[in-house]
C-alpha cells in the first residue's frame, strides 16, 4: 500500500474522530460511537500496513508512534467506559485521536524504517507501549485540569444575569457537578496512568544499561521525561494534602506542558541529534 | 507527619525545577552544564537530599502492609541514587576502539588511540587519558561481522547560486528512504531506476541531472564481534560472542558494543576497520537495578490499591450516609 492512500485513510480517520467529538458533546450517542469505532478501525488498518510492512511492531519513527498513539485512546476510555461509566469522557478521548492523526496527517512521513541494532531489545516494545499508554491518558487527564481550571472563567466572561434566583442556582450546581466530574475523572486517570509511565521511564532506564552502558545519561529527552513524571507524581501527592490540594491541576497542566516537551518538543527544536532518541 | 510530608513535597517540586531548569538550558548549551562538576556535584547534593526526605518519610509513618507500595516506591528512589551514587564515586568507564585482528588490548601503542578516540567521540577535550593498564583481563577482537538491509537512496535537488557559480551548491533533500518495489526504485517525477543499474555501496552518489543526484544509503541490520578473551589471574582463554544490547561480563567489567569504523580497501569498498567498545566497571548497577524494580513494582501496587477506591471517597462516603439516614428512620 502507498503512502498516499495510507495518508488517505489517514485523514478520513481524523474526520472521524472529530466527527465523534461533535456527536458527544451533542448527545448523539449511538452514531457518536459508530463514527469513534469506524474511525479506530480505520486508524488499526494504518498501524496494521505499519506492522507488516516492516515486520515488528511499528513503534520506532514518530509517525509509527502517533499512528498508534491514536489507536490508544479509544482503547483506555473503554476502560472508563465498561468499568467506571464514565460516558461523558469520550468526547475528550475522541479529540485528542483527532489531533493526533492530524498531526500523522500533515508529518512527512515514510512506512518502512529500518530497526537500527540498538532497537532490537526485548525491552523496546514494552518501553514504548507502557509510554504510549500512560500519554493517552495523562493528556485527557490534564485536558480535564484545564477545563476544570477554565470553568471559573467562563463563569465571569459568560454572565448570564437576566435568569431569575433559581435558575442561576441550577446552572451554578450544574457547573460545580461538571466541575467535580472533571477532578475526578483526572484523578482517575493520573492514578492510572502513572504506573505506566513509572514503566516506560524505568524500563527505558534498564534497557540503556544494556544498550548504552548508562542507566541514566542526562539526555535532554531523558531528563524531560523525568520532569514530566515528577509533575505528575506532585500532583498525586497534592491530592493526599489539604493545604496542597489546590494546586493540584496546576501540576497537572504542567504535566502536559512537560509531556507535550518530551514528546515532541526535544525533536521540534532539533535536539536529538546526539542522543540515543535520534530516530524520534 | 503531616509538616512533613508538606515540605517533602515542597522540596520534591524544588528538586523537579532544579531538572527542568538544567533540562530547557539543555537547549541553548547541550550537555554542557552535566559535564561541569560544580553542577554534577549540585545535582549529587540535591538527590542526597531528597533521598534523605525519602528515608524519613519512610521511618516516620507507623507500618501498614497496605502501604507496601508507598514503602517500595520510596524506598527504591532511595536504593536507585546510593546505586548510582556508588558508581559515580568508585565506578570507571572508558570508550576505546579496537582494530579488528590479532591487535591485544594491553598493547602500549593502543594508548594514542584511546586518546583519539576519547576526543572525537566523548569530546572531552580536558580529560586526561589513563594509558595504565587497570583491566583484569586481556582481549582480542577476533572478527566481526556486518549485515545490511537492502539498499535505499535520497533524492537531492542542487542548488546552485546563479550568481556565484564558484560557490558550493546547496543539496536539499527532497525524497528519503526509496526502497526498491519489484526491483525497481521509483523517483516520482524523476525517473524510475533499476536497481541492477544503481551503486549498491554506502555513500555512493548518482548524478541523475544538472539539478538532481541520488545517494545510496545500506543502514547496518546487526553487526557483531568474535571476541577472545584472556583472563589476567588463570590465563584462561574463553571466547565471546558481542552485540549491540547484549554485553559480555568479564571479572566484574562489563563490556558494550557500540559502533564500528570502516575503511576502503582495494577494491575500493568499505570494510570493518575497528570496533568501538566501553569497558565498565560498576560497582553500583545490582543496587540500582534493584531500586528501579522497587519503584516500578511499587507504583503499580500503590496506585492499585488507591484504584480500588476509584469511585471517588466523598461521593461513597456521602451515599453511605444517606443510606445510613435511611434505615435509622
Amino acid at each position: 500500500m502507498s503512502m498516499i492512500a495510507l495518508k488517505v485513510i489517514l485523514g478520513i480517520a481524523a474526520v472521524g474522530y472529530y466527527t465523534a467529538t461533535v456527536l458527544y458533546w451533542i448527545n448523539k450517542r449511538r452514531i457518536a460511537y459508530i463514527t469513534n469505532a469506524a474511525a479506530w478501525v480505520l486508524n488499526a488498518v494504518v498501524v496494521g500496513v505499519n506492522w507488516v510492512s516492516n515486520g515488528y511492531m511499528p513503534f520506532v519513527s514518530m509517525y509509527q508512534v502517533l499512528t498508534f498513539l491514536g489507536l490508544c485512546f479509544p482503547l483506555t476510555y473503554l476502560y472508563f467506559h465498561f468499568i467506571n461509566k464514565d460516558e461523558w469522557m469520550a468526547k475528550y478521548f475522541s479529540l485528542c485521536s483527532g489531533i493526533v492523526m492530524t498531526g500523522v496527517f500533515i508529518m512527512n512521513a515514510s512506512i518502512i524504517w529500518h530497526l537500527p541494532p540498538a532497537l532490537q531489545s526485548v525491552w523496546f516494545i514494552p518501553h514504548v507501549f507502557a509510554y504510549m499508554l500512560s500519554y493517552s491518558l495523562c493528556a485527557v487527564a490534564s485536558v480535564f485540569s484545564i477545563v476544570y481550571c477554565a470553568y471559573p472563567l467562563k463563569d465571569r466572561f459568560f454572565k448570564n444575569s437576566g435568569n431569575p434566583q433559581n435558575g442561576n442556582e441550577t446552572k451554578n450546581n450544574k457547573a460545580e457537578e461538571n466541575r467535580a466530574h472533571l477532578d475526578k475523572g483526572a484523578y482517575d486517570l493520573i492514578l492510572i496512568s502513572f504506573p505506566f509511565m513509572t514503566m516506560g521511564l524505568f524500563f527505558g532506564a534498564i534497557w540503556a544499561n544494556e544498550a548504552w552502558s548508562e542507566f541514566w545519561s542526562w539526555d535532554i529527552k531523558e531528563n524531560w521525561a523525568l520532569v514530566t513524571w515528577a509533575f505528575y507524581s506532585i500532583y498525586l501527592h497534592c491530592r493526599i494534602h489539604k493545604s496542597l490540594k489546590k494546586f493540584r491541576h496546576i501540576f497537572s497542566i504542567l504535566g502536559l506542558i512537560a509531556l507535550l516537551m518530551t514528546f515532541q518538543g526535544v525533536s521540534f527544536f532539533g535536539m536529538n541529534a546526539d542522543s540515543p532518541h535520534t530516530y524520534t | 507527619m503531616k509538616f512533613l510530608f508538606k515540605i517533602s513535597v515542597i522540596f520534591m517540586m524544588a528538586v523537579t525545577a532544579f531538572i527542568m531548569v538544567l533540562a530547557t538550558m539543555q537547549f541553548w548549551r547541550g550537555k554542557e552544564d552535566f559535564e561541569n562538576p560544580a553542577v554534577i556535584w549540585a545535582l549529587v547534593a540535591v538527590l542526597f537530599c531528597f533521598a534523605m526526605t525519602m528515608v524519613f518519610s519512610l521511618f516516620m509513618r507507623k507500618f501498614d502492609v497496605r502501604k507496601i507500595g508507598f514503602y517500595m516506591l520510596h524506598a527504591g528512589v532511595v536504593l536507585a541514587l546510593a546505586g548510582s551514587m556508588l558508581y559515580h564515586v568508585n565506578g570507571v568507564k572508558r570508550l576505546e576502539s579496537h582494530m579488528i585482528g590479532e591487535e591485544h588490548m594491553n598493547n602500549p601503542s593502543r594508548a594514542e588511540i584511546r586518546s583519539v578516540m576519547k576526543k572525537s567521540i566523548l569530546g572531552n577535550k580536558n580529560q586526561n587519558v589513563e594509558t595504565d593498564n587497570i583491566y583484569t583481563f586481556d582481549l582480542i577482537v577476533k572478527s566481526f561481522k556486518v549485515e545490511k538491509y537492502e539498499t535505499i537512496y535520497d533524492l537531492y535537488e542542487i542548488e546552485k547560486d546563479a550568481q556565484n557559480p564558484d560557490a558550493e551548491p546547496e543539496y536539499r533533500r527532497v525524497m528519503a528512504d526509496v526502497e526498491s518495489i519489484n526491483g525497481h526504485y521509483d523517483f516520482g517525477k524523476y525517473g524510475r531506476f533499476n536497481a541492477e543499474g544503481l551503486p549498491k555501496e554506502d555513500g555512493k552518489r548518482v548524478d541523475i541531472s544538472d539539478e538532481v543526484c541520488i545517494v545510496s544509503r545500506s543502514p547496518d541490520k546487526h553487526y557483531e564481534a568474535q571476541l577472545d578473551i584472556y583472563d589476567n589471574y588463570s590465563s584462561a582463554k574463553t571466547s565471546k560472542t558481542l552485540m549491540v544490547n547484549h554485553p559480555q561480563r568479564v571479572n566484574g567489567w562489563k563490556i558494550f558494543l557500540m559502533s564500528f569504523t570502516t575503511s576502503n580497501d582495494e577494491n575500493d569498498e568499505k570494510v570493518p576497520e575497528s570496533v568501538v567498545l566501553i569497558f565498565k566497571y560498576d560497582p553500583g548497577e545490582y543496587i540500582t537495578l534493584a531500586g528501579w524494580w522497587f519503584i516500578i513494582i511499587g507504583s503499580v501496587i500503590a496506585c492499585i490499591f488507591k484504584i480500588g477506591n476509584i469511585g471517588d471517597k466523598a461521593t461513597n462516603a456521602a451515599k453511605r450516609k444517606i443510606k445510613k439516614a435511611g434505615n435509622s428512620t
